[in-house]
């Protein structure tokens, strides 16, 4: 009976096998192979980033194994992606966006081939470059926007994602550094999970807590900041100066719609772009910066409406 | 008919095996990469957590229990290891892997003590809720950062291999481990009064307890085996990524258990499940996801290929212990 289970499992590797070769890249006369492994793929940020490394194998005709996996806290299964990428026989160059920067070193042990780090920097003695802004510094704009909007002795509160993690531990420290220096007051620092019903949970909480008496919230995704919107609008506060972080479609429309006031953006579609790019050039010999910056933007009422369009020729 | 029945039973046992060397096939045709010495050294590898916490689950399964705390309780014995170097300054490795495996123990101990003297409903309430406490007390002993910089001793478990050259990555000594657990569990499930106790209670536990046997002591010790073998996986994971992360205390290291125990062939009403056949189970997951990997499939694939592999291989279960009753039945008229 169990012969059947067998039949199944490889007709569904087949099934699978197919549909993997209708998304996989034809083969090009170069003959450069680079992985890259993401944080995930299944949101809509990594997808500019995916589509920038999409953009690039297209441009420079080098073969591009694209992987992620299933969420930004998966970090055993990335570590998984990583070993099993580097022991293919025809890989060039690796570029990863870390999710778990303290260990990579520790799982690329003495990788020979050209290394380089993606939106997340990380420590490793062989490292090529690091492409990206760093979350820390995106922040720390972010909350200087939001600090000049409301001035000296301001109230803020900042809505993180998973505690532990060191993405949004960044970014959390970058608003909170900023806003300190600017002399607004950090009221509250909460977990949300990434999550926007449980933005909304903890900042009606939050509101109670504080009595409505808040002027600033900055979360450290678009997603928590439209949660954030939801209870004080429920609460009826108004003028609050929200910010949120990535820059997606939805977190982009919210700032055109007047919910939230602004959100920081990593120009992510240019850090997989350049990521391929440079790591091309590692393969060829060619000289590659140590870091290259991709640059912050500050997504207010005055450019959303030129960026959503950006974002949108992007994912054609 | 006897005969009959018997290459039936030795085709129900190899199933799982069939399927494996099936999967390994399709693999193979589809992918110059995978069928490669180092990577089967890498399936062995990424397969070792996995199994170690399935080991546990397995015996909790055949009591007809439950234990979702498992991935919680591996992350905070990782945890706990270095909440001692940070805090205490302890260097000493056997100081630090006699404290991780103390904490997996004695979570597992207290998730026996809720189901039975506290007379909770079902294990699945008391370690639910035991997987959400050490989530968070993951957390509160490293003070949310993630530790690193463990000495190579305690690293050793997960992160070296044996017979290394310039070209063959070497054996796992993680798998080796594994292996030699699952020699114990089998011998121990199999050849003991103790182990044959087990399936005892996960078959008729009220018939158990009216034999003489003491059911609640039985479960105790159960799922403290439970929480030896995730601070062993806790102490693998630690060496394989070099550092513990409290927030990693979410993964669903509990569902891939349940999952390769289930593809084994045990089931949630309990008395049923051999090592052997979890085995087989751990190592259809990590081939899948480590082919998906390799053919470079997105985890929506991934999630959609192990989902019905669970269904599949459990309807198929089903529908040959329906059978077989039919059979008997049949026999005995």
């Amino acid at each position: 009976m169990k012969k059947v289970l067998a039949l199944v499992i490889a007709m569904i590797m087949m099934v699978t096998f197919i549909a993997c070769e209708g998304s996989s890249t034809k083969k090009t006369n170069d003959e450069i192979t680079i992985g890259v492994i993401l944080k995930t793929l299944s949101s809509e940020y990594w997808g500019y980033v995916a589509a920038g490394v999409k953009a690039a194998e297209k441009d420079f005709g080098v073969k591009v194994n694209l992987q992620g996996p299933a969420s930004e806290t998966s970090y055993d299964e990335q570590n998984n992606m990583i070993e099993t990428t580097l022991s293919t026989n025809d890989l060039d160059a690796l570029v990863v966006a870390p999710l778990q920067p303290e260990s990579i070193a520790f799982v690329l042990g003495n990788t020979q081939i050209p290394i380089l780090f993606v939106d997340t920097d990380a420590e490793f003695s062989n490292k090529t470059a690091y492409i990206g802004t760093g979350n820390y510094e995106a922040a720390y704009l972010g909350g200087e926007y939001a600090a000049k909007q409301k001035g000296k002795g301001a109230i803020a509160v900042v809505i993180a994602g998973v505690q532990g993690n060191t993405n949004s531990y960044e970014r959390e420290k970058g608003y909170i550094d900023a806003l300190e220096a600017k002399g607004v007051k950090v009221a509250s620092v909460q977990y949300a999970e990434a999550t926007t019903d449980k933005a909304t949970n903890i900042m009606e909480n939050m509101l109670t807590s504080l009595k409505n008496n808040v002027d600033i919230v900055c979360c450290v995704n678009d997603d928590m900041a439209a949660g954030a919107a939801n209870a004080c609008k429920q609460a009826g506060v108004e003028g609050v100066t929200i910010v949120g972080f990535d820059g997606i479609q939805t977190g982009v429309k919210n700032v055109m719609n007047g919910v939230v006031s602004a959100s920081v953006a990593q120009s992510p579609y240019n850090m997989g772009y350049q990521a391929v790019e440079n790591a091309v050039k590692a393969v060829k010999g060619e000289e590659v910066e140590k870091v290259i910056k991709t640059g912050v933007s500050i997504i207010t009422s005055e450019n959303a409406k030129d960026y959503l369009a950006e974002l949108k020729s992007v994912l054609k | 008919m006897t005969n009959k029945l018997e290459i039936k039973d030795i085709l129900g046992k190899l199933g799982p095996l069939l399927a494996l060397i099936a999967l390994g096939i399709v693999l193979t045709i589809s992918n110059t990469n995978f069928l490669v010495i180092n990577n089967i050294m890498n399936i062995l590898r990424q397969t070792a957590v996995n199994g170690l916490i399935s080991a546990g689950m397995l015996v909790v399964l055949i009591t007809a229990g439950i234990d979702l705390s498992v991935g919680a309780n591996a992350i905070l014995c990782a945890c706990m290891m270095g909440m001692m170097m940070e805090k205490f300054n302890v260097s000493n490795p056997i100081i630090l892997i006699l404290g991780c495996l103390l904490t997996g123990m004695a979570v597992g101990c207290i998730n026996g003590l809720l189901l039975t003297k506290l007379r909770l409903p079902h294990p699945f309430v008391s370690t639910l809720g035991m997987k959400n406490v050490l989530c968070g007390l993951a957390l509160l002993v490293v003070a949310t950062k993630t530790v690193g910089n463990f000495p190579s001793a305690v690293t050793w478990l997960g992160s070296s291999n044996i017979f290394q050259s310039t070209n063959f990555a070497g054996i796992p000594v993680c798998f080796l481990v594994l292996l030699v657990f699952f020699i114990g569990f089998h011998l121990f499930l199999n050849k003991t009064a103790f182990g044959r106790t087990i399936y005892c209670v996960g078959g008729n536990p009220e018939a158990t307890r009216l034999s003489g046997i003491n059911t609640d002591h039985v479960l105790i010790i159960v799922y403290s085996l439970s929480g030896f073998m995730c601070a062993i996986a806790g102490l693998v994971i630690v060496g394989r990524s070099g550092v513990a992360n409290p927030s990693s205390a979410i993964t669903p290291y509990d569902t891939d258990a349940i999952a390769a125990c289930i593809i084994g062939g045990a089931s949630f009403s309990g008395g049923k499940g051999t090592v052997w056949g979890t085995l087989i189970g751990v190592l259809i997951i990590s081939t899948i996801r480590n082919g998906l990997t390799l053919l470079n499939a997105a985890s929506d694939i991934q999630y959609v290929v192990i989902g019905l592999v669970i269904i599949v291989s459990a309807f198929i279960d089903v529908t040959r212990s329906l059978m077989e009753t039919k059979t008997r039945r049949l026999a005995a008229k």
